[in-house]
């Protein structure tokens, strides 16, 4: 373990203990930590900014009302990212179901659904062409492939962390990450050569 | 150009991962041939642009997220769905109620001390919605009502169907009733009642408002200050506003231009030579924007404008053309300079 990882396993696991004991504050350094990386790691898979934050929030809370039962050897930071990726799986499955039951939507209950709403005015941090590609060509990456390379480039999870959440071995991680190597390079290749 | 090279050394050496002696394979395989340095050098460009580039996804804003989950933290909580929509457990009804957070896992509601004699009080299941900035609803109640729900709203109803339909809103929200003479249906806002006699209307009452109002689309409606009698009853075309804080008062004016009150169920927003403190204000409900005039020109001004909210990244251009202004945004803070 590098000593970067070491310092951070250090931390995590001080928040931990704390957080496990109802300390907000060190609640809050965990959410301050890790949330804006999980929202993006959720928007990969949900496509959409809203239902990535409502949905790491939820992760959240739930982490909060169980954290009587942690076991706070547990590696937090695999913890939370196998959750997002649960969570955000579900949702997808969810929204698929949703669109074929809303034709047969039973008369006499209520019906609720949220109405299309506006973007928010974005940073625009204007990308240059190749990174523009680069977005472009890492979402068109087969699913899994695009998970593992997310989780390694963007999260900076060890291959041996990226098996653990997606449930996989540690050679299938490094072969992923090889395929979408291989595509990257392809697809980008106008920008490259 | 194919290179015979397995890609699972190649990437390992990109990533960082070879061991010496794979590291020493690859560059004596890329050595070999002058062009293989190039791929080399190509394939790092990905992978370090790769671990640096983000797809952009708009601005988060983590400290209202915060806010979000401690203001939930000691609430029970449901499982996530798109609208918070959740059951709540007590109301008191006919008195104005305050939210305060007791035990962990209880939410109740609590009385606030009033000198009138009390009225007496039945508690009632309720449900629940509210939409968050910039999001908007679509509810179908059981008996046929249909509501559009505005944003940074909330509205609550009671979840037993054969009894009264006393709803209650937060914010601002347009009803279609189903007519049913035998069981009223009244929405409440602050303290306002507006008791449907077959009608379709909008009404706005966000809380710190100035205003609450009413505007009658189709039928009519009867208003009263809380249950007190008497009644007033509005016909279509009319908007009655109430001034919050004046004593009973209730101004109606008749044959009203309604586009404004009901043009939020479309996505826009109608102002009509509104003080730019209530236009600041719409844009934080729908966009979560946070706007702060830096010059007291501008806290004076007063604006005309019609938006499509959902035309983002055109009002804060177009509200600062309007106002002759520039603005510097900052996530979701944005201060607006008088162009000089």
């Amino acid at each position: 373990m590098s000593s970067s990882d070491q310092r951070r396993s250090a931390e995590l696991l001080d928040w931990l203990r704390r957080v496990r004991a109802g300390d907000v504050a060190a609640f809050e350094a965990l959410f301050t930590a890790y949330y804006e990386p999980l929202v993006r790691f959720a928007f990969g898979y949900v496509k959409g900014r809203e239902p990535a934050e409502e949905l790491v929030q939820d992760i959240f809370l739930a982490l909060w009302e169980q954290r009587a039962r942690w076991d706070v050897h547990e590696a937090v930071h695999t913890y939370l990212y196998t959750m997002t990726r649960n969570r955000s799986l579900n949702w997808l499955r969810r929204r698929a179901l949703e669109q074929r039951s809303m034709a047969d939507a039973e008369r006499g209950d209520t019906d609720i659904a949220a109405l299309p709403r506006p973007e928010h005015a974005d940073d625009s941090a204007r990308l240059a062409e190749l990174d523009r590609a680069l977005v472009a060509a890492v979402d068109r990456l087969p699913p899994r492939c695009r998970e593992a390379f997310v989780l390694s480039r963007q999260h900076h999870l060890t291959y041996a962390e990226i098996a653990r959440v997606m449930k996989i071995s540690e050679r299938t991680v490094q072969e992923q990450i090889a395929r979408a190597l291989r595509a990257l390079r392809a697809d980008l290749a106008p920008w490259l050569e | 150009m194919e290179h015979d090279i397995d890609w699972l050394k190649l990437s390992d050496y990109v990533a960082d991962r070879a061991s010496p002696a794979l590291r020493a394979e690859i560059e004596d395989w890329v050595a070999a041939a002058p062009e293989r340095r190039q791929f080399v050098e190509s394939l790092r460009t990905v992978w370090e642009r790769a671990g640096v580039v983000r797809e952009p996804i708009g601005p988060i804003d983590r400290s209202v997220a915060w806010q979000s989950v401690a203001r939930r933290l000691q609430s029970t909580t449901g499982d996530g769905i798109p609208l918070r929509v959740r059951r709540t457990n007590w109301r008191t009804l006919g008195v104005a109620a305050a939210l305060v957070l007791g035990a962990i896992g209880v939410v109740k509601l609590m009385r606030v001390a009033r000198t009138d004699p009390a009225p007496t009080v039945a508690v009632q299941s309720m449900r629940e919605v509210r939409t968050e900035p910039g999001q908007r609803a679509s509810i179908q109640l059981v008996d046929g009502t249909r509501v559009v729900l505005g944003v940074d709203s909330r509205l609550q109803w009671p979840t037993d169907v054969t009894g009264a339909r006393d709803v209650y809103l937060e914010g601002e929200a347009y009803f279609d009733v189903q007519h049913d003479a035998t069981r009223p249906f009244r929405v409440h806002v602050g303290d306002v009642v507006a008791e449907d006699i077959g009608t379709a209307f909008a009404i706005r009452g966000y809380p710190g408002d100035a205003r609450i109002s009413v505007a009658i689309e189709s039928g009519s409606v009867a208003l009263a200050m809380s249950d007190r009698a008497p009644k007033t009853v509005l016909a279509a075309g009319d908007v009655a506003i109430r001034t919050t804080g004046t004593p009973g008062a209730i101004d109606v004016r008749h044959g009203a231009d309604l586009t404004s009150y009901l043009a939020f169920r479309e996505g826009r927003v109608v102002f009509d030579q509104a003080p730019l403190r209530d236009v600041l204000t719409e844009l934080t409900r729908w966009y979560g924007l946070n706007v702060i005039p830096m010059d007291s020109a501008l806290v004076r001004a007063r604006v005309t404008w019609t938006f499509e909210a959902d035309s983002t990244s055109a009002v804060l251009p177009t509200l600062a053309r309007i106002l002759d202004a520039r603005y510097e945004q900052h996530g979701r803070t944005v201060h607006l300079f008088v162009r000089r």
